[in-house]
């Protein structure tokens, strides 16, 4: 296939626009052209030509027409394989830089046949090759390489396919408002910061009965099963933690002055090793960079939202 | 190239083995049609391959050499002198078988199958019948479905779907092919040589003739040539198909002389007969008309003895328009082939030329005097016509006169020569076909070997050359009625005449010429459809009056039709979606939302949907929306989808007019659906 670059067509071609999120590709927004197999079997059908005209022989005229009918179905089918097809690209989880970001993409095939041997690609990633059943949804995940920190806007993903026969590829560049993002790579090697709390150290493993029974809050997910305070929990349809008085008052402060000066993106490195270790720990701690603080807590969902705080630092 | 780098299924085991029992048929094919060695070869190169399946040491480099060492020497023990075009596809032939060795990636895939196309197309130079174009269906359908199934993501061996996918791509090709095929312009000879040979011819007529040589032949049940006749055939006695005239005799076996090619006078009086011939292969130059010959086609020539030729031997089935007068005058007699015409052996028995000289004496010398006390001799001194007379020493005439007195019509002939010749006749021997058997579904006049015959010609001062038939005045049911051949020979030898009347024989024989008329269509209208032919057919649909550059331009607009025709089948086969009535009716009330910009969302079902839209949509067709989106739930999902629903659905739908309010009226709370008898809620 002749490789084609779109350097700054982008903006001139008017491509797919989102409906609700939701793409289709219509009719003028599929391309095809021959594959590079296509023009060989082109010239496969000229060889055969000039064998049926020089030999006067019939038989070779009926297959060279036959096959070319064959290749002119299979153009349209190829082109209709693409044509209709319905599909939404959402938010990739987030990844660490370095790491590989997967964007889901959904494709729904309203045809009574099978779209088959689809591959989608983002500008920079590996192509993905799915298939879509008839009349049903199918999800792909397509890569895009997270190479730095911030929000990761892949925008162009192309699809395309060749099937049946592979003489033909239809494509069809599709704009997409996904985002994915993309934390600082963790720094490991410098240790925590000690919890500012004076009480003593290992306060944040709490055990039962050794401290202060401080009540029951609401399960957080993440808090450890042997806090869950089952015979409350039995009782209503809600799940209780227990929280004790020791974890209250210790608290770890992840300070961006904190950690060891050197270029912005170590030290948000060393900053995202420490929430990825601290979480890990059971004890709450907080975050504090210019421009955010987050308090503390504990709990995946508190890591996660101090990692999206570093990931965004600065944009 | 990008597809290199791109990612590509890997091929299954299934797609395989498939391609390789293709390469294996064609091998098999082409070993039958030209070079069994070579057909071994690659026919071996496939299936080591699936035997090998994917255990690379049994594959790679020496297996290409063991297997292209033995290409190597096959090609060349075959020889070259077949030409370059044999050679070349004996090495295309060897070198797919080779390929299919190597094939480790999709590419190699192709590259075979590419190879597996351009290698049938070679079988068709050797063989166009019916059986090979069913057979070449075939192979096209499965290497289409390799293609696909190679093509294909999915899982797992699919090669039944596939196989259906491939025939409709067929289906699809074949108006675009068949309009293709009758236009496309055919020119009358070749480009350049390349020198393929066609079929190789079987047995017919000799230029020799022994004693046996004919009842041998009869033996054979292969059809010599078919006759289409304008105006309805002549009677029986008159189908003489002249072949070979023999002249020069060593008292056993009859040659030709060289004749010359001039055209001979032509007696235009008698009757005229204008047929079309259409000759199998013989590898032999003779065109067997009925006898005499009279206009014929320019490159065919007709010399003195009134044999027809063609300028090369017959190699491949030829047609022929011909036209021949049946009992004309042929008067001329040149010296030398009165000598010829009198020409004796050096074994003329005594008794042999006592018996000529006697009718010659009581005759007073008539050429036809003599020929009727010959005749009548034969009659009378009961001989008999048999399909397997005894052998015959060293003087075969003489013993057949006197001791044996049976034969067949060679020895007939052969004998009445002799004696004609003793008496002092000019006399030659004719060979050729007595009759034929006319086909009831083509109504064409089959002649096959079994009507193989030799007959007599001897010359009078008053009439010229004239026909004598010994055999008639023995067995004249033979020319009226023709032989059955294999009622003869389980009767060991004694001939029958007319068509055999068994029961199975006439099922068979109704079977053959039933067989025998779709060949000859096929034959006439696919295999043989000549750039005459084609103008015939453009005139038959009208182009003629157009000239050369309107027929062009008709032409190519029909080919636009047919484009866009095809086109439009594939895209209309995805628009029937009779097998789900509930899924058009949501498709409509979809509709009817879009025109007023509301959407499906991907992953949203129909109760989603509507629990969305229903506040912004005023009371009664909120109602009816909630009512659609539940049946339609019910419907397509449901255990048990009743028709009541379907027709509620139909009726809802069909009356559904969304309004939207405008977003401020928007209602605050969830209209309740109208419900009749189930619970509400969430499936």
């Amino acid at each position: 296939m002749i490789a084609l670059r779109w350097p700054d067509w982008q903006r001139w071609l008017r491509h797919a626009k989102p409906v609700h999120g939701r793409i289709r590709l219509g009719m003028r927004q599929v391309y095809i052209l021959p594959t590079f197999r296509g023009w060989l079997f082109g010239a496969l059908l000229v060889a055969l030509l000039i064998a049926a005209i020089n030999y006067s022989n019939n038989l070779i005229f009926a297959l060279t027409f036959v096959l070319a009918g064959i290749a002119n179905a299979a153009l349209l089918q190829t082109w209709r394989n693409l044509a209709g097809l319905e599909m939404e690209v959402r938010d990739a989880e987030p990844v660490f830089a370095g790491q590989i970001a997967q964007f889901p993409v959904t494709l729904r095939n309203a045809r009574p046949v099978v779209r088959d041997a689809l591959r989608l690609k983002f500008a920079n990633g590996v192509e993905v090759l799915t298939y879509v059943d008839t009349k049903t949804l199918a999800t792909a995940q397509v890569p895009c390489p997270a190479l730095t920190r911030g929000t990761l806007r892949p925008r162009r993903l192309t699809i395309n396919t060749r099937y049946p026969l592979g003489l033909f590829r239809a494509w069809s560049p599709v704009n997409s408002e996904a985002v994915g993002l993309v934390y600082p790579a963790p720094v490991e090697g410098v240790p925590l910061p000690a919890p500012s709390s004076s009480q003593e150290l290992g306060g944040a493993q709490g055990r039962d009965g050794d401290d202060d029974f401080a009540g029951l809050r609401s399960y957080r997910t993440g808090d450890p099963l042997h806090r869950v305070s089952w015979k409350t929990s039995a009782r209503t349809e809600d799940l209780y933690a227990k929280e004790f008085s020791a974890e209250a008052a210790s608290v770890r402060w992840l300070d961006w002055d904190q950690a060891p000066a050197g270029d912005q993106e170590t030290r948000l490195g060393i900053l995202a090793a420490w929430v990825l270790n601290a979480s890990t720990d059971g004890s709450s701690w907080g975050l504090r960079i210019p421009g955010a603080t987050v308090n503390p807590d504990t709990g995946i969902r508190h890591r996660d939202r101090c990692l999206d705080e570093l990931a965004r630092y600065g944009e | 190239m990008s597809d290199a780098r791109q990612q590509e299924k890997a091929f299954g085991s299934g797609d395989l083995i498939a391609l390789a029992a293709i390469i294996g048929v064609l091998a098999l094919v082409q070993g039958a049609l030209d070079s069994l060695a070579i057909g071994g070869v690659a026919f071996g190169a496939a299936t080591w391959r699936v035997l090998a399946l994917n255990r690379r040491r049994l594959l790679g480099l020496p297996a290409l050499i063991v297997f292209g060492g033995l290409g190597a020497a096959t090609i060349s023990m075959e020889g070259f002198d077949a030409g370059y075009g044999p050679l070349a596809v004996r090495v295309l032939v060897v070198l797919a078988g080779l390929k299919l060795l190597e094939t480790r990636t999709i590419r190699d895939f192709y590259v075979v199958i590419f190879l597996a196309f351009f290698f049938l197309a070679t079988l068709f130079l050797r063989d166009q019948t019916i059986p090979m174009g069913l057979f070449a269906i075939g192979v096209v359908l499965v290497l289409t479905a390799i293609l696909v199934s190679i093509n294909s993501a999915r899982p797992g061996n699919i090669f039944r779907q596939t196989i259906g996918h491939s025939i409709r791509l067929f289906l699809l090709a074949l108006p675009f092919a068949a309009a293709m095929f009758a236009v496309f312009p055919r020119l009358s000879g070749p480009l350049w040589h390349f020198g393929i040979d066609m079929q190789a011819g079987r047995t017919g007529l000799s230029d020799t003739m022994e004693p046996g040589a004919i009842n041998n032949l009869v033996l054979s049940d292969e059809i010599a040539f078919r006759v289409i006749f304008e105006d309805g055939p002549p009677p029986p006695e008159a189908l003489y198909w002249r072949g070979p005239v023999l002249w020069q005799t060593d008292g056993r076996r009859w040659t030709r002389n060289p004749a010359r090619t001039s055209r001979p006078d032509a007696e235009a009086t008698g009757k005229t007969f204008d047929y079309q011939m259409i000759v199998e292969p013989s590898a032999k130059r003779w065109v067997l008309a009925l006898d005499v010959a009279n206009t014929v086609p320019s490159q065919l020539t007709l010399n003195e003895d009134y044999e027809l030729l063609a300028p090369r031997d017959l190699n491949k089935r030829e047609t022929f328009k011909l036209s021949s007068i049946t009992d004309g005058d042929h008067r001329i007699l040149s010296d030398r082939q009165r000598e010829s015409g009198l020409q004796l052996p050096d074994n003329v028995t005594e008794r042999v030329r006592n018996l000529a000289l006697g009718w010659r004496d009581e005759s007073g010398g008539s050429p036809e005097k003599i020929m009727a006390s010959a005749l009548s001799y034969f009659r009378d001194r009961s001989f008999t016509y048999t399909l397997m007379p005894p052998t015959l020493g060293s003087n075969p005439v003489d013993e057949f006169l006197f001791d044996t007195r049976e034969g067949f019509c060679e020895h007939y002939a052969s004998a009445f020569v002799t004696l004609m010749r003793s008496a002092g006749v000019p006399a030659r021997i004719v060979t050729g076909y007595l009759g034929g058997e006319t086909n009831p579904h083509s109504g064409q006049l089959v002649v096959t070997q079994a009507e193989a015959h030799a007959w007599a010609e001897i010359w009078s001062p008053d009439q010229g050359w004239i026909r004598v038939d010994p055999t008639a005045a023995v067995a004249p049911e033979r020319v009226r009625l023709g032989l059955d051949v294999a009622g003869a020979v389980a009767q060991g030898g004694i001939p029958l005449f007319g068509l055999s009347s068994g029961f199975w024989q006439s099922i068979a024989r109704q079977a053959r010429w039933l067989i025998d008329s779709v060949e000859m269509a096929w034959y006439t209208g696919v295999v043989n459809f000549s750039d005459k032919r084609q103008r015939d057919l453009l005139d038959e649909l009208g182009l003629a009056q157009l000239g050369r550059y309107g027929t062009a331009v008709v032409v190519a607009i029909g080919m636009l039709v047919i484009l866009v025709f095809t086109w439009s089948l594939s895209l209309l086969e995805t628009r029937s979606a009779s097998t789900d009535p509930a899924g058009r009716l949501y498709q409509r009330y979809r509709s009817k939302l879009r025109r007023k910009g509301i959407e499906l969302r991907v992953n949203e079902g129909p109760v989603d949907l509507d629990h969305r839209i229903r506040r912004r949509l005023a009371p009664p067709e909120a109602a009816t929306s909630a009512r659609i989106a539940r049946l339609y739930v019910q419907l397509r999902y449901g255990r048990h989808p009743r028709k009541a629903d379907l027709e509620e659905l139909g009726r809802l739908v069909s009356s559904f007019t969304p309004r939207l309010l405008p977003d401020a009226e928007a209602r605050e709370d969830l209209p309740k659906e109208v419900v009749r008898g189930k619970g509400a809620g969430n499936l």
